[in-house]
Order: structure tokens, then C-alpha cells, then sequence
């Protein structure tokens, strides 16, 4: 591969994974993230059709938020105790084939309730499970680069995916919607084929077997490592910050432009485009520069955005503004796992602090959409930006001010 | 933070046992949220209910429905609603009491259709697409809401967006809803332009229940000539009267449209009663 060539990591991180195992990655991430898209906010409207009350939607998307959010941790421990880290992704994508199905074929409350529960789970053990093969095939000291190389293939698979089930959805039907998810499945696990070995070979990677007794001490030490804790804080900004931009926003272009779909389309595509494009490039940053670069670069984009959509609701603007988000998702998409391997990644509990930042990122997600859309209904559209953006303020601030450079010193960490 | 410290065996019950406990706990509050709508409708089914088809049935049917009919005379009015969606795949769903509507307002059915068997001349409302004047997409009902005397007074509408994102909820008159339950195509037509839609008020209910009652003031869209208004004799006039003054609210945020709906609308004081 040509990263390879043109950035041998150091010898003694010890990359297990050969060029097949690699672009095997590559495609696993691509189809994850078009399945994930068939599971998004798409939901709703797909109950909708179904002739689902009101109440009943909520009641099943809060099932789902809440079976994510309570599984993040404990997932991240259950990923860290499976030895065989490909295993577990293909476990995760058969249950998204089972939820997808679920979903398609007879979507009564308990389906669709079970389907949201077992969904959440999967995703829960799904996103440590793939950062975990990432950091076996590339080592620790090419996780940058292999990071950024999964961001813009996930990137590609969110933009395609979000085209083609949009069009489904459109033209087919919503219930179409399900079986093509569940069809993007089957490609996700024969991606998986070439990195069978690869647990196998990163082994080494792994620390030693613990003591019964060190377990939990060493447990206690890596989820109170100030540098984890500070990084969570900052995620959790972030996805407050982040996360109800588009949603309020195209909200209000739905009210003002001829063709909304394409609008919002656009709205969520174009910062997939620009990930796909700026990862790589961030992740080589992140390696060269240190974190704390990529971060910063990151974060400045959310009070940027938030203040032009504040500003203006032109549908051209909004769509050009949104390319910052593609940056912000960019370094964010990298920075989460870089920054945890940086952490904790010889610890053994690589996947828990993951899952402890996922948490974190939960947390933000659900509190700031109910947040910002009070603040809209109550006040104005205006105001809930100018909130969203001064949380982007705090976490800019709080990565200025308290987060340390994690990137790992070759001569400090070769043993 | 405590539990999965203990070896992997035991991690995973006390993981499980989490996410079940939390699942209930949203249980008891997510329908909490919502159930101020349907608290309208008891009445509804009350003041309709007793009047036509008890005494009628048993003289006239045979057992069969005098055995139906027992069923729901003893019941209580505010009883009723619930006992009314069974016929429905779902039992939970609280506010498809809706459903009963078609039967009640605009029906071109017979009014006791409760007790006869229905002609197939009905259509569900809830979740059926709806098409503009010109074959347009409008989006989908996703709810209906009555008024204190039984009347079907909106029927809130969803459109736009993409994959769920940016879609945008408007409350619109009843009596702009034309039903067509023969026309496989297009059981559904509003006859309001698609541009009118759009720039309506948003309607809101999913924030806080205080936000509930207000929302069902949004009578938005104007009707263009004369809607066929088949039940409710009153609602195109309060329907025409608001819309002048609410056309240029979606042009602020909105929030503020919401506030002068309350206040000013007359069907919202009726609506709130």
C-alpha cells in the first residue's frame, strides 16, 4: 500500500496486518457505514408508514438511545475479554442483518423494540471491535494513518449509502429501505474474510496476561487517567455542540427552498465528500504534528459553523458551510480512537475506554437535540445557535487549556 | 462502573439487566410525554356515542348485534376511545383513537357505523400519504386531533426531509383533507399548494407537554375556494380568517409564531376547551 511505503512505522510497533487485511478494512468500514445509515433517524419515517402512533415512535427510538447508551461500557469490557476481535465485528454485523430484517419483514412493537435493543448493543461492540482490528494491522504507531484511512472509507460508505437509500426510500418504498440494508450486510462480512488471521497475528500486540488481583486496579487507573477523562469532556462538548446543528437547521430550509429532499441531501452528503477527502490527510497530521493540532482544527470548526448558520439561513451558504462539518467530522471521526489507543492501547482495556468515551459522546447526543430545540421553540432559531456555538466555545477552550498531547514517544515506548 | 470489573462471566447479566432497566424506565416516561392529545378525545367519543346506536340495534338487528351492543353501552364514555383501536393491529397506540374520526366528521359513510357493518368506503388516515392538487407528494398524516365537542379539527401532516432528517410537521385544517378510500392511488388529497405547506408554522409537540395545546391553534393554510367541508359547518370560517395574519409568521423563527397562535386564533380557545 502506499501509505506503507511512504511512512514505515517504526519496527517495534509491530503492524500484523498485510496489504489484503488492510484494503479488507477498508471495505468493512465502507459497508458498516451504509448500514448504519438505514438505521439513523430514517427509522421514524419508516414507522410512520407502518401506521405507527406518535407515541410509539418515541417510545422505540428511546429504547434504542437508551439501550446504546447504557451497553457503551460494558460492550467496550466484553470486546476487551474476546480475544478474537474479527469475530466479534461479524457477530455485530449478523445482528444488524437480523435487526434490518426484523424491521422489513414484520415491524410489530416487540420486533421493532428488540431490533432498537439489539442494534444499540451492536454498535456498541462493533465500533471498539473495528478500532481494535485497526490498531492490529497497522500498529500503534500507524494508527493515525490507518485511522484516517477508515474515516474516508466510512465517509464514502455514509454519502453512497445515504444516496441510495434515500432514492430507495423515495422511489421504491420505506420498507425497501430495510431490505437493502439487510443486503449490505452480506458484502460487510465477506470484507471480513482476508482479516480471519489477524487477531490471531496481533496477539503479540495484546499485553501480557493480568493477575486476578491487577485486573481491577489497572482497570480503575486506565478510566481515571486524567488525559481519558479531559478527552472525554471535550467529545462530550463536541457532540452537544455537533450534534442538533443539521437538524435545526434543515428544519428551517424545509420551510424555504423548492425541493427540500435535495437540500438536505446535499446538507448531509457534501460533508461526507469532504471527509472522504480531508481524513487521510488528517490522520498523516495527527502522526507528523501531534493530536492537539488536529483537535484544535476540529473543534474551531463547530463555533464557525454555528455562528454562520446563526447569521444566515441562505440555502447556498448552508449548503457551503456544512463542508466545515465535514472537517470537524473528520478530526473527530480520528481523533476518538487515535487519541484512546494513544491512552490506553497496552493496557488490555483499549475497547472499555473507548466505550467510556462513547458514553460520553451519548450523553452529549442526547441531552443537546431536546436542549437546542427548547431553546429554538422557546426563544428563536437564532439563539439556539449562538448556545451551540458557545458550547463549541467551552470545548475549544477546555482542549486549549487541559488536554495534553497523547502521540506516543517511539524512543520512550520501544522496549 | 463498578460491575464490569468482575471477571467476564459475570459482566454480561449485569450489562443486560442495565439496558432492560433502562428500557422499562423509558417505558414509564415516554408516553407520559404524549398523552396530552388524546385527553381531548373521551369527550369526543362521549357525546357521540350514546346518542345513536343502542337504542336503535336491538330493535331493529338481529342477536348478533344485540349481542355487540351490550358491549359498549355499559361501558363508560371516557372508555370508550381505548376499546375503539382494538380492531387495529397495535393495542398500545393511545392516540389512534383518531381512527374513530373517520366514522365521526366527514365520513361519506352512514353515521351509526358502529353498530352496522361498515361499507368499505374508509380509509385510514394515520400514516397515509397525501398528495397536493396536483398529484404532488405532501408527506404523510401522522396524527389527527379533535376538539372538545367531537370534531376532528387537524390533521397533522409530515413532509420533506431526507432519510428523517430536516422533515417538517404542519397542522392543517380537517375540512382541507378530501378522501378518496376507493382510489388506491390517491386516498388521500389536500387541496392546498405545496409552497403554502411549506411556509406554514411548524407544529410542535414532542418538547414539552406544556407545548402540547398550543400547536393545535395552527389552522395554517387558507382554504383556496370552497372546501366541500362536509361535517363541521364552522371550520372554514375561523380556518379563513387566521390565515392572513399567520402567512407571514414562517418567515420568522418558529418559535414566535407560536406564542400570537395561543393568543390570538379563535379555533385555538375553542381547541383548548
Amino acid at each position: 500500500m502506499a501509505l506503507r511505503a511512504e511512512y514505515p512505522p517504526p519496527a517495534n510497533s509491530r503492524p500484523a496486518g498485510s496489504p489484503a487485511a488492510g484494503r479488507g478494512l477498508d471495505w468493512f468500514n465502507l459497508f458498516v457505514a451504509n448500514i448504519q445509515t438505514g438505521f439513523g433517524p430514517f427509522i421514524a419515517v419508516y414507522l410512520i408508514s407502518q401506521s405507527w402512533t406518535q407515541t410509539s415512535i418515541g417510545l422505540a427510538l428511546s429504547i434504542g438511545t437508551v439501550a446504546a447508551m447504557a451497553s457503551q461500557v460494558p460492550a467496550g469490557a466484553l470486546v476487551d475479554a474476546i480475544p478474537n476481535k474479527t469475530r466479534v465485528a461479524a457477530f455485530s454485523v449478523l445482528a444488524f442483518t437480523g435487526c434490518a430484517l426484523m424491521f422489513a419483514v414484520y415491524p410489530i412493537p416487540l420486533f421493532v423494540y428488540l431490533a432498537e435493543v439489539l442494534h444499540g448493543i451492536s454498535s456498541c461492540t462493533l465500533g471498539p471491535a473495528t478500532a481494535a482490528m485497526s490498531l492490529v494491522i497497522a500498529g500503534r504507531f500507524g494508527m493515525g494513518l490507518r485511522l484516517g484511512r477508515n474515516a474516508r472509507y466510512a465517509a464514502i460508505g455514509n454519502g453512497v449509502g445515504a444516496l441510495l437509500m434515500g432514492a430507495c426510500g423515495q422511489y421504491v418504498s420505506e420498507r425497501a429501505v430495510f431490505y437493502l440494508t439487510a443486503a449490505f450486510t452480506l458484502p460487510a462480512l465477506v470484507a471480513l474474510l482476508p482479516l480471519r488471521r489477524v487477531a490471531i497475528a496481533g496477539r503479540d500486540l495484546q499485553p501480557p496476561p493480568r493477575q486476578p488481583g491487577q485486573g481491577r486496579a489497572q482497570f480503575f487507573r486506565v478510566l481515571a487517567d486524567r488525559r481519558l477523562l479531559i478527552f472525554c469532556g471535550c467529545a462530550m462538548l463536541f457532540t452537544f455542540a455537533n450534534a442538533p446543528m443539521l437538524t435545526l437547521m434543515s428544519g428551517t430550509m424545509t420551510a424555504k427552498v423548492g425541493n427540500p429532499s435535495l437540500l438536505v441531501a446535499a446538507c448531509i452528503v457534501l460533508p461526507q465528500i469532504i471527509v472522504a477527502i480531508a481524513s487521510p490527510a488528517m490522520g498523516r497530521l495527527a502522526e507528523r504534528r501531534g493530536r492537539r493540532i488536529v483537535l484544535m482544527i476540529g473543534f474551531c470548526m463547530l463555533p464557525l459553523r454555528g455562528l454562520l448558520f446563526a447569521t444566515s439561513t441562505n440555502p447556498t451558504l448552508v449548503v457551503a458551510v456544512q463542508a466545515l462539518d465535514g472537517i470537524g467530522g473528520a478530526c473527530f471521526g480520528i481523533m476518538v480512537p487515535l487519541i484512546v489507543s494513544d491512552v490506553a492501547a497496552r493496557s488490555g482495556h483499549f475497547n472499555l475506554s473507548l466505550g467510556f468515551v462513547g458514553f460520553a459522546i451519548g450523553i452529549g447526543g442526547t441531552l443537546s437535540t431536546p436542549t437546542a430545540g427548547w431553546l429554538a421553540d422557546h426563544f428563536s432559531m437564532r439563539t439556539a445557535f449562538f448556545f451551540l456555538s458557545a458550547v463549541g466555545i467551552a470545548a475549544v477552550m477546555l482542549v486549549l487549556a487541559a488536554m495534553p498531547e497523547t502521540r506516543p514517544k517511539i524512543d520512550a515506548d520501544g522496549q | 462502573m463498578t460491575g464490569p470489573c468482575h471477571e467476564g462471566g459475570s459482566r454480561r447479566p449485569i450489562a443486560m439487566s442495565l439496558v432492560f432497566l433502562c428500557a422499562l424506565s423509558a417505558c414509564h416516561t415516554a408516553p407520559v410525554v404524549d398523552r396530552t392529545p388524546p385527553k381531548a378525545e373521551p369527550p369526543v367519543s362521549a357525546g357521540e356515542s350514546p346518542a345513536p346506536p343502542p337504542p336503535l340495534s336491538p330493535e331493529e338487528k338481529p342477536p348478533e348485534h344485540a349481542v355487540e351492543v351490550p358491549i359498549e353501552t355499559p361501558a363508560e364514555p371516557p372508555e370508550l376511545p381505548p376499546e375503539a383501536p382494538p380492531p387495529k393491529r397495535r393495542p398500545k397506540s393511545r392516540p389512534e383513537p383518531p381512527p374513530a374520526p373517520p366514522a365521526a366528521a366527514p365520513a361519506p359513510a352512514a353515521p351509526d357505523a358502529e353498530v352496522k357493518p361498515l361499507d368499505n368506503s374508509v380509509v385510514t388516515v394515520l400514516g397515509k400519504k397525501v398528495q397536493g392538487p396536483k398529484g404532488e407528494d405532501m408527506g404523510r398524516v401522522v396524527d389527527v386531533l379533535a376538539d372538545a365537542d367531537g370534531r376532528v379539527r387537524v390533521a397533522v401532516v409530515e413532509f420533506g426531509g431526507f432519510l428523517g432528517v430536516g422533515n417538517r410537521r404542519i397542522a392543517v385544517d380537517w375540512s382541507l383533507l378530501h378522501f378518496n378510500p376507493d382510489d388506491q392511488a390517491k386516498p388521500l388529497t389536500l387541496s392546498v399548494s405545496r409552497k403554502k405547506l411549506q411556509s406554514a408554522p411548524e407544529y410542535k409537540n414532542s418538547i414539552q407537554p406544556q407545548a402540547l395545546m398550543a400547536p393545535q391553534a395552527p389552522v395554517p393554510p387558507q382554504a383556496p375556494a370552497s372546501p366541500q367541508a362536509p361535517a363541521p359547518p364552522q371550520a372554514p370560517a375561523p380556518s379563513q380568517a387566521p390565515s392572513p395574519s399567520r402567512a407571514p409568521a414562517p418567515l420568522q423563527v418558529p418559535a414566535s409564531p407560536q406564542a400570537p397562535a395561543g393568543a390570538s386564533t379563535p379555533s385555538a380557545a375553542e381547541g383548548k376547551k
